[in-house]
């Protein structure tokens, strides 16, 4: 019998969990939930990450954990899974299973997010909030801020959103801006756009369903 | 109505207010004098003056000058008439 | 080069300091000068914005003082007005991101390079003020004609004073000469006899600033603006020209006929 199926450390980065790598996944999630519980105050509306070291975690209990830290509020999770999964080629399917940063929150202006891999944001991205990845940036909303993807350099990282209209918008070392000039742009309904590079330059073009 | 207020209560308008306002927040901010004592001051003053003439109590006016090294406390008082 | 390093303050939010700085900025620029204008509102950035220079933003204020990039890459160029750059203040970092010290050396580096520092001062009288009058050789305080901005402006002079900042002059935004004729707004005497200090302009209260910071574009731009008249006027007296004040008191004809009838 495992006692603590997760733990819990404050760093300089923040708020980081364990969790076990042979402790079931329920136990793990009802640890979880308990300490939630126990210091509701502490943890609403804080941005988590969880380090599950050696153990592989299946798509259902990402889900899950996301679920359990939307329940007690907290603003967002990242996950930190094992480092070999960290060195995938760039050039893989741009949502890449274990280095993505999944937020579920809309950014507001002054807010940033910076990752060291993939970024999806399930919210909004306002004038002045600024997303900055080392891999592709995804936004299951309205992008309007300052969007950086392959901030490494990398440049077949791609920016993805539903409704594309950012302040400025960059991969790697590219640079594209918003036309300049008052407009209003009211989009009648979300046109999911991509941007990406071609031959140096920065491209946006739509999405076919 | 209008029209006559305009005409008739110059002295009361919302622009004199604010400056008597004003006056008084900032002797209070620069001396950090409370309004009350204040508000004593101006009874002791008034109290002190009328001893020895007539003075309308509510036309005292009281302001700070600022020059360049110091401040001065300025009293303003429509004096009615001399005692006998 | 030397150049004059001015911050534009008032105590108060909202009384139009970035609206000023912007413009006064531009029509210093438009004289003729080399200009440069600071935003110092760290985290609550907004110069760009009025000067409708936001997309064009890589680096900003706090890259330069924590030496992520050189000066020259973080000033951005004004797309309009030759000789008018913007220093950016950064939007996602707190006040604290930059002290006095650093402030006082971003100055008296940008006054080697340009004719005017304008420094867009925050809100309030605390670290962001301290930082933001650091390098200041002079202060333009920004009020308007309320009880409320009048007496924050008066706290700003004495802190000012405290700072070296001996002579700052005042400049008095928004306002409404048919509310100072009907006796409902403090007009300049009354604010000048009460704050002790010089008048460098008036700016009459301008539904153009509205619409011209919708757009992006400092109203000096538009020479039908009466506004913007008032801060080419401001930005002649910062040069030492010796302008009269904008005659306030034109009235539209149908104001003076109603005014005359006793409606308004």
């Amino acid at each position: 019998m495992i006692r603590q199926g997760v733990l819990i450390r404050g760093t300089n980065e923040g708020i980081t969990v364990y969790l076990h790598e042979e402790c079931e996944f329920v136990v793990i999630l009802s640890e979880l939930r308990d300490k939630f519980t126990n210091a509701h105050d502490f943890f609403r509306g804080a941005s988590i990450s969880i380090n599950s070291g050696e153990r592989s975690i299946t798509p259902e209990e990402k889900m899950a954990l996301i679920d359990l830290c939307q329940d007690y509020e907290l603003s967002g999770v990242e996950f930190v899974t094992r480092p070999e999964v960290q060195n995938v080629s760039q050039k893989d399917p741009w949502i890449t299973e274990g280095e993505t940063l999944i937020l579920k929150k809309t950014l507001r202006s002054g807010q940033r997010v910076t990752y060291k891999g993939n970024i999806i944001i399930i919210g909004d991205v306002n004038p002045g909030a600024q997303v900055i990845a080392v891999g592709d940036v995804a936004v299951m909303g309205n992008l309007r801020g300052v969007v950086h993807a392959g901030a490494q350099g990398n440049t077949d990282a791609e920016v993805f959103a539903l409704a594309l209209q950012p302040t400025q918008l960059r991969i790697a070392h590219c640079i594209a801006r918003s036309p300049d000039g008052f407009s209003v742009k009211k989009k009648r309904r979300m046109e999911p756009e991509k941007a990406s590079i071609k031959e140096g330059i920065i491209v946006i073009e739509g999405i076919e369903d | 109505m209008n029209i006559i207020k305009k005409l008739s209560f110059k002295e009361n308008s919302s622009k004199n207010v604010a400056k008597e306002r004003l006056q008084f927040i900032l002797i209070h901010d620069r001396i950090k004098l409370s309004p009350r004592e204040l508000a004593e001051m101006k009874k002791d003053i008034i109290s002190v003056v009328s001893k020895y003439v007539d003075v309308d109590e509510n036309e005292l006016e009281m302001s700070l000058q600022r020059t360049e090294s110091n401040m001065a406390l300025q009293a303003n008082i429509p004096i009615r008439s001399r005692r006998n | 080069m030397n150049g004059k390093v001015i911050v534009i303050t008032s105590g108060k939010g909202g009384v139009g300091k970035t609206t000023a700085t912007a413009n006064i900025g531009t029509a210093l620029a438009m004289d003729g000068n080399k200009v440069v204008l600071i935003d110092a509102d760290i985290g609550l950035r907004n110069l760009d914005v009025v000067m409708g220079l936001e997309n064009r933003i890589v680096y900003d204020i706090v890259d330069v003082v924590e030496e992520a990039c050189r000066l020259e890459q973080a000033l951005i160029k004004d797309k309009r007005t030759k000789n008018l750059h913007l220093l950016p203040a950064a939007q996602t970092r707190d006040k604290n991101a930059v002290n006095p010290a650093q402030m006082r050396n971003l100055a008296n580096e940008l006054r080697k390079e340009f004719d005017y520092v304008l420094v867009d001062c925050p809100a309030g009288i605390e670290q962001g003020f301290k930082n933001a009058i650091a390098g200041a050789d002079d202060a333009v305080i920004i009020t308007t004609p309320e009880v409320s901005a009048v007496r924050d402006a008066d706290r700003i002079i004495g802190l000012l004073e405290v700072e070296g900042l001996k002579e700052p002059r005042v400049v008095v935004n928004r306002i409404r000469m048919e509310m100072v004729r009907r006796g409902d707004m403090m007009d300049l005497e009354d604010m000048i006899e009460i704050l002790a200090i010089g008048l460098l302009g008036v700016v009459p209260e301008d539904e153009d600033i509205v619409v011209s910071t919708n757009r992006g574009e400092p109203v000096v731009l538009d020479p039908e603006s009466r506004a913007g008249m008032a801060f080419h006027n401001i930005a002649q007296r910062i040069q030492g020209k010796d302008v009269p004040l904008l005659n306030l008191e034109k009235e539209k004809l149908m104001d003076r006929v109603k005014r005359i009838i006793g409606l308004s």
